[in-house]
């Protein structure tokens, strides 16, 4: 799409060499150069096509144990010196801490992944087909913000150690969100995100159209006929939203803070025999993900969660230092492996519960103790799904829902950043809301 | 050449007034600079320190009816020409035959520089500030599990031309402190409490001495330890005083995200309810420009970012829904004037309809005759987040606020979801507080964050409440 005017790497290079003569002992530049073609619609328009370009750079400098950074975006000569100065006066004030500090490293080959120039053309066709599409299966569905999306990003890394870092993604991606109108009902609205290296032959993509026909469905809710306690069946979507508290609790972060309820489980079993998570940055199939991070650290695929044992925390390279632990995770993709039942039978072994199609409420709180409304969900009742629901809270704790898991759907849904199942679980309290 | 990166009124108006009268209709030129500072302590190590001046030119052409976008980190005359073209040129990738023309509305003029005058405070002071704060809390506090303490500061600086004639500069800051804390509570839980404090203007407008939050320190400390002992609400409908903290969030999110124009096309059930009854007549909600009707908001626009003058809009009046929230194209689409509601985040970022201040009017109430108005029921003072629906559903999560026994305040309680429904809690709405009260921050996520107003009175109403 454009041309750089000059080298990335030479420019964090020379930066960090720049930072050097600044007062700094040590330091690091992350420069991130970012190209987008955004196509904005609705159901019958293109509304915006959105082309933008921006490198943004972030500058860290250390010096006796201290740290202070500045970030600026272009490539200016006044930016630069701005942001160096800043780092500079926030280094010097900065108290000491020694696990502040740059990584070392083994130099590695820059990483290509995706393709080079968007397909314009495709693009622009596949959202004409999503359009007539749209129209033809899902009549009753408004659309809200869709854009289909084409980015590249090259992300450069340079330390005082020599270390050298350069990975360049290129991937495309939608994202929707909707509501079901029928004559004067409005469903709840609903969204889907995914991306992937190939351009989309299709947007009408497996868990986009399962979204759509989701919504279609939702048409007159009903509150669930009484308060129980029973099986909460998530959704690869709404996993995704809670399982990031689990991130939370296992962050190095949170070990500093002492307020995770994990603090001293690792080797414990934490969770269902059934569950078993990976970070997997690194995975092919993940367009988000990335190989090396802030400090310029290569990233693992690791186990976090192996048959409900607790193998990793999630512990960046401050967080090891300070915790005086190893370091496992500067970057967080998860998947959780899936199981070998079919969606049907999880379904048709729940005596009573919910499928939960997303979860609209604050992250759970350090104990992991949730409650929110469920969104885009129907009641199971002996084994068959019996209505969309209206109005109804969820409450309880992630950490025994994990525990009690019962159930994994051997069908999964990559989105590009993360990879997961079906997930029956039980002990959650479901009430009209 | 790649321009240097220039800051004030002079500088940022001279990159863009060589254009002035030579823009297509309908077109904007902006060039945007946000700048923002972040200090957060956790058990005394200082876990960010940063600083970020980020911005660009961009350009939005609207051609045969479907709008062109670009922007670049460049500021110079080649940057502006090079984004204005490209801007028309992926307007007319898709333009069609259809004539439609916008309103002209985007005539705004002037110059709205809150920038603080006070001597800017150096990095080392700012550190300083946090650092005795958090030694305060640590040595003083000693049964806190965990302390949490920011500093933050944002201002977006903006200048704009437009085809219709506007030319106007803003520079709109805002700051605040949050504490954290956590406890571990009697039965083995562990129970946090936030509180915030600042507002408009910049860090050394807000903030001096570190010893004058100490007063918010305790209180808040108290606050957690009556929490920790609290009890959990009981779940079910409840007659509730909604302090001005959540009454704010909840004219922002069930209400104002549903009268967004664009989210009315795609869907909101507001459409259905325009001139019909849809609260209790003591409510009056607003959306205002400025620093809202009284002048105390947190954010402060005078003229949106498509140059349309900013005036306030009535959304709800005496109980009666009046009027959406438009941008230009919306007010085309239902043959309306424009409101002034069209905002963009970062440089990168096309304006879209976004809310400004957006708060419920104060009515004649006390909040104690309010209270002891109720035999059964909650107090609840401060909300987490929250989100609403197409539907004017919502939820928020309320992280402080009391039982009410006989009219009296009772027990904390911990952390409980309220939800309903928009429009039908709204007509149970027995009392309105005289006071209005804004919250120091507030940021709404929708495709790009932006700083919001929020805040208001104190209303008395029928909820659920969702405890155990």
């Amino acid at each position: 799409m454009t041309t750089k005017t000059t080298s990335d790497t030479a420019f964090a290079q020379e930066l960090v060499s720049r930072s050097l003569d600044h007062g700094a002992q040590e330091a690091q530049v992350n420069v991130s150069r970012r190209e987008l073609l955004e196509i904005n619609f609705d159901r019958d328009e293109v509304l915006l096509v959105r082309t933008n370009l921006n490198t943004t750079t972030s500058l860290t400098l250390f010096a006796e144990g201290r740290k202070g950074s500045a970030q600026f975006n272009g490539e200016s000569e006044s930016a630069v010196l701005q942001a160096l100065a800043a780092a500079r006066d926030s280094m010097e004030a900065s108290p000491a801490d020694p696990a502040f500090g740059i990584a070392t490293g083994n130099p590695t080959d820059p990483v290509v992944l995706g393709p080079g120039d968007p397909d314009r053309d495709q693009m622009a066709r596949a959202v004409s087909e999503f359009q007539q599409d749209l129209k033809k299966r899902w009549p009753e569905i408004h659309t809200d913000n869709c854009h289909h999306d084409f980015h590249r990003g090259v992300s450069t890394f340079a330390n005082s150690a020599g270390v050298v870092r350069e990975e360049t993604r290129s991937l495309y991606s939608l994202s929707v969100m909707f509501t079901g109108r029928r004559d004067n009902e409005s469903t709840s609205f609903n969204y889907m995100g995914l991306s992937q290296f190939d351009p989309f032959t299709t947007l009408s993509a497996p868990s986009v159209a399962r979204a759509l026909d989701d919504t279609c469905h939702s048409f007159s809710p009903a509150p669930v006929p009484h308060k129980f306690t029973g099986t909460l069946i998530f959704t690869p979507e709404s996993l995704d939203d809670l399982l990031g508290a689990v991130c939370g609790a296992l962050s190095g972060y949170q070990l500093i803070s002492g307020g995770t309820p994990y603090q001293d489980s690792q080797g414990d079993a934490i969770a269902s025999p059934h569950l078993t998570v990976r970070n997997a940055p690194r995975d092919p199939g993940f367009p988000g993900g990335s190989h090396f991070d802030g400090y310029g650290i290569p990233t693992e695929d690791r186990l976090l969660i192996d048959g409900g044992v607790l193998k990793d925390f999630l512990i960046d390279h401050y967080a090891s230092r300070k915790l005086d632990r190893p370091m496992t995770a500067g970057a967080v993709n998860l998947i959780v492996e899936p199981g070998t039942s079919p969606l049907e039978e999880i379904i048709r072994k729940t005596d009573e519960g919910i499928v939960m199609g997303r979860f609209s409420g604050g992250q759970p709180n350090n104990n992991l103790d949730f409650s929110g409304i469920a969104k885009n969900s129907f009641y199971v009742k002996d084994g068959e799904i019996r209505q969309p629901l209206m109005e109804t809270m969820v409450s309880g704790n992630f950490g025994d829902l994990i525990r009690s898991i019962r159930g994994i759907s051997r069908e999964t849904c990559n989105n590009g950043s993360s990879s997961h199942p079906w997930v029956a679980a039980e002990g959650a309290v479901v009430a009209a809301g | 050449m790649t321009q240097t990166l220039a800051s004030g009124a002079d500088a940022l108006q001279e990159i863009l007034h060589p254009f002035r009268g030579t823009l297509a209709n309908t077109t904007e030129l902006r060039a945007h600079i946000n700048h923002s500072s972040r200090l957060m302590i956790r058990q005394g190590s200082l876990l960010q320190n940063t600083s970020s001046v980020t911005g660009g030119l961009s350009a939005r052409a609207h051609r045969g009816g479907a709008f062109g976008f670009s922007s670049t980190p460049e500021f110079s005359r080649h940057a502006a020409e090079r984004v204005l073209s490209e801007a028309d040129r992926n307007a007319r990738q898709f333009a069609g035959s259809n004539p439609v023309s916008l309103p002209a509305s985007g005539t705004g003029t002037g110059v709205f520089d809150y920038r603080t005058s006070l001597e800017r405070w150096p990095a080392s002071r700012r550190i300083d500030f946090l650092k005795t704060l958090d030694d305060y809390c640590r040595s003083t506090f000693t049964d806190l599990t965990n302390v949490d303490l920011s500093l933050s500061g944002l201002a977006l600086e903006k200048a704009l031309i437009t085809s219709d004639g506007a030319d106007t500069y803003s520079y709109v800051p805002r700051a605040n402190v949050m504490a954290n804390f956590s406890i571990k509570a009697s039965d083995g839980s562990l129970i946090e409490l936030y509180d915030l404090t600042g507002g408009f203007g910049e860090i050394e407008d807000n903030f001096n001495d570190p010893q004058d939050l100490y007063p918010i320190l305790h209180q808040l400390y108290d606050d957690l330890r009556a929490k920790a002992e609290g009890i959990y609400a009981t779940s079910g409908e409840h007659t509730v005083v909604l302090d001005s903290d959540v009454a704010g969030i909840l004219a922002h999110e069930a209400i104002g995200h549903t009268v967004e124009a664009d989210l009315v096309l795609a869907g909101s059930i507001a459409g259905d309810y325009i001139g019909q009854s849809v609260a209790s007549e003591l409510i009056t909600l607003v959306d205002g420009p400025e620093r809202g009707f009284d002048g105390r908001a947190s954010i402060a626009i005078h003229v949106d970012d498509e140059g349309t003058p900013c005036r306030e809009t009535t959304i709800i009046d005496k109980g009666i829904l009046k009027s959406f929230l438009h941008n230009k194209d919306t007010a085309r689409r239902f043959d309306v004037e424009p409101t002034g509601n069209a905002r963009a985040y970062a440089f990168s970022d096309e304006p879209l309809v976004r809310m400004r201040n957006t708060a419920i009017r104060p009515g004649t109430s006390k909040i104690e005759e309010m209270i002891s108005g109720i035999d059964n029921g909650y107090y609840l003072v401060r909300s987490s987040n929250g989100q609403a629906d197409s539907t004017s559903e919502f939820m928020f999560g309320v992280t402080k606020g009391y039982e009410i026994k006989n009219g009296q305040l009772g027990r904390a309680i911990r952390d409980v979801t309220i939800a309903g429904t928009a429009f039908d809690m709204l007509k149970t709405v027995t009392a309105v507080s005289d006071g209005t009260t804004w919250s120091c921050g507030g940021m709404c996520g929708k495709k790009q964050m932006i700083p919001v107003g929020m805040g208001g009175p104190a209303i008395a109403c029928r909820i659920h409440v969702g405890g155990r």
